[in-house]
């Protein structure tokens, strides 16, 4: 069982809900344990990077009528929540959720593929950018952590809001928006390139598998 | 230039020349010593590996593995060739038994595979990890994994993709026998028998023939073992199939063992473990956990105590201090105020155990009294190790009491240590002279 992805449930860090259906993805973790290592090796210990995946592989799998956005968990994750609309929102991605679409296991591989592609602009575009920022520090301290919890109404007492991490989040969602419009060329070449991927594994899946 | 070098070596492999290609990357490794060409023998060494793997031929594998690590203190240009280091590495661990390494290796090599879309490493790591998680958990969660294997074979170019194809299907019937569905195992075997007829594959011909004898062990067929497996023994360790001599002696041993023979048992028990020696000595190579460390298996003894301790039923608490400085600290800086801290914790009035270091400026603790008791105390013990440094910085500590805090598990309460540490730093900053606790 993949604990990290056992916790992004557990703890409800999802950002869609579902409506009319029977098929609960979070059954499926465990038989699909083993396609978790085609994650990046940075990524393996990275609670949000898993809460990525979930997201995904909702937004793959289910109808887009059967989804809903979260609207607390939205906020309480909103760099997530931006990653997410950037995504969902291309053409290409888009085409693919047609090929994967009410398939738990390839689904998955497509949420999990494009995590990756997620984490190599990230490495590459962004983090240089945010590691010259004072908030360098506390987006490492959050890695692993449910970020939840500094909305947490123990917290209320001393003060309303966790102000630094919210203008924290602000911050990368600029710098995400500003990076894909800068780097457009190159997000699209990226994505064209994971759809080519896609595409043979889905080939391969249906000959070898149906 | 280099590139295109090795590149040759890979197209005479996909061509199946495989003794050309193994000339040539010899051939290339000779001209890079000589004009002390580091990255053009580390490519054609990796290639050479690559090929070694190919035709199963584990020593010769294990020697350039081993001049490969030594290359790579010298040279950084290596990423796409690290794939094929943890799977090498995975092969010799699990020649030597050492499943839980052999494991991580693969894991790392189906990662690092992926991403450089060599989806031959990829399968071929798929397919041992086959193998080994059924030894660990059993066929249901074992088979899916082989299938992954057949899924990337698929997606490795031709000629080798059907090769590929063929050490998925092997891996599936080995699971298919030992998981006892044997009416499906009997099919693959004979479509794989069918298909590997016609070719020279001898290493999977060998492969597929001793996972059906090993069947008819486990049918307690016992004379029908010692028809065939001396042949098949004479044949692997001709070809110096390691892996596959392992299994048929260790088929032969249990064989001896049923049929009670102990002469036979010993000399059997000698041969093997003079191939088990040998490999041991190959696969221990140490610099690859250090040129690419592994989840310190530390942390995770750590969680599994800290979750014991956090237990509902029990009291306990984490503790989790983290040192602040705008300037950049020395390492010997860092370590001297957290030996101080240690020491300082050790003559607190309650038990702070099992320290880890958690990040570069974090240690966490498991501590055993309730907030409310343990505050003051703790903050006297960070304010002496700040004055016994004359140093720019600033402790500041999160703590979860299970109990107090109502949080159960080590990840809710490792959660709450790093809100506890975020609003005690924002406090510091807001009020200077009256934290947050």
């Amino acid at each position: 069982m993949n604990e990290y992805m056992t916790t992004v449930f557990d703890k409800q860090m999802h950002l869609y809900l579902v409506h009319n259906t029977h098929t609960h993805l979070d059954e499926h973790i465990s038989s699909c344990q083993h396609y978790f290592s085609l994650l990046r090796k940075s990524e393996q210990q990275h609670l949000h990077a898993y809460a990525l995946i979930n997201d995904l592989w909702h937004f793959y799998y289910y109808d887009d009528e059967q989804l809903f956005f979260e609207p607390n968990n939205t906020m309480y994750y909103a760099i997530r929540a931006a990653i997410l609309h950037l995504f969902t929102t291309s053409d290409t991605i888009l085409k693919i959720k047609t090929w994967v679409q009410h398939s738990i296991e390839f689904s998955l591989i497509a949420a999990i593929d494009l995590v990756n592609v997620y984490a190599d602009l990230y490495t590459t575009r962004i983090l240089p950018a945010i590691q010259q920022t004072k908030y360098a520090t506390l987006i490492q301290q959050f890695r692993g952590i449910d970020t939840k919890i500094l909305f947490s109404e123990r917290f209320k007492i001393y003060i309303e809001h966790p102000r630094e991490f919210t203008e924290m989040q602000a911050y990368i969602v600029k710098l995400l928006t500003k990076n894909t419009i800068l780097h457009e060329k190159h997000v699209q070449q990226t994505f064209t390139k994971y759809a080519e991927r896609m595409k043979k594994m889905y080939v391969v899946k249906e000959e070898i598998f149906s | 230039m280099q590139p295109k070098l090795s590149q040759g070596i890979l197209y005479l492999m996909q061509q199946g020349k495989y003794e050309e290609a193994h000339l040539h990357a010899t051939f290339l490794i000779e001209e890079a010593k000589r004009k002390q060409n580091i990255e053009l023998e580390f490519a054609a060494r990796v290639q050479r590996m690559r090929l070694a793997f190919q035709q199963h031929d584990i020593e010769c594998a294990a020697h350039d593995l081993t001049v490969c690590e030594q290359l790579l203190h010298v040279s950084n240009t290596v990423e796409p060739y690290k794939a094929m280091f943890h799977c090498a590495s995975a092969v010799l661990h699990t020649l030597t038994n050492n499943k839980a390494l052999a494991m991580t290796h693969f894991e790392m090599a189906i990662s690092l595979g992926y991403e450089h879309e060599d989806w031959q490493i990829v399968s071929i790591a798929y397919a041992r990890l086959s193998m080994l998680t059924f030894t660990t958990h059993g066929f249901d969660k074992a088979f899916p994994y082989a299938k992954t294997a057949l899924l990337f074979a698929k997606m490795t170019p031709s000629p080798l993709c059907e090769l590929y194809a063929i050490r998925a299907r092997i891996a599936m019937l080995y699971l298919l026998l030992h998981g006892q569905h044997l009416e499906q195992a009997s099919r693959l075997y004979t479509t794989l028998q069918k298909t590997l007829q016609p070719t020279d594959l001898h290493y999977e011909t060998l492969h597929v023939e001793i996972i059906w004898l090993h069947h008819a062990f486990n049918e307690k067929r016992y004379h029908d073992v010692l028809k065939v497996s001396d042949t098949l023994l004479q044949a692997a360790l001709l070809h110096k199939h390691s892996d596959l001599s392992l299994t048929l002696f260790d088929i032969l041993i249990a064989t001896y063992e049923q049929l009670n023979d102990p002469v036979l048992i010993d000399v059997y028990t000698v041969q093997r473990e003079s191939i088990v020696q040998h490999l041991y000595a190959q696969a221990h190579i140490e610099p690859v956990q250090q040129l690419y460390p592994m989840p310190a298996p530390s942390n995770k003894e750590f969680q599994e105590v800290a979750q014991k301790h956090l237990h509902a039923q029990t009291e306990g608490a984490l503790l989790l201090v983290s040192i602040y400085s705008n300037d950049i600290l020395s390492t010997e800086q860092l370590q001297n105020v957290k030996q101080t801290l240690h020491e300082q914790f050790e003559q607190l009035p309650f038990r702070v155990t099992n320290c880890i270091q958690f990040e570069q400026q974090k240690l966490l603790y498991l501590a055993s009294a309730p907030f409310k008791d343990a505050a003051i105390p703790l903050q006297n013990a960070i304010d002496a190790t700040l004055s016994a440094h004359d140093l720019p910085i600033t402790i500041l500590f999160g703590y979860t009491h299970n109990q107090e805090h109502q949080s159960y598990t080590f990840h809710e309460c490792l959660a709450l240590c790093h809100a506890y540490l975020y609003y005690n730093q924002w406090a510091l900053e807001a009020y200077p002279t009256n934290a947050l606790t």
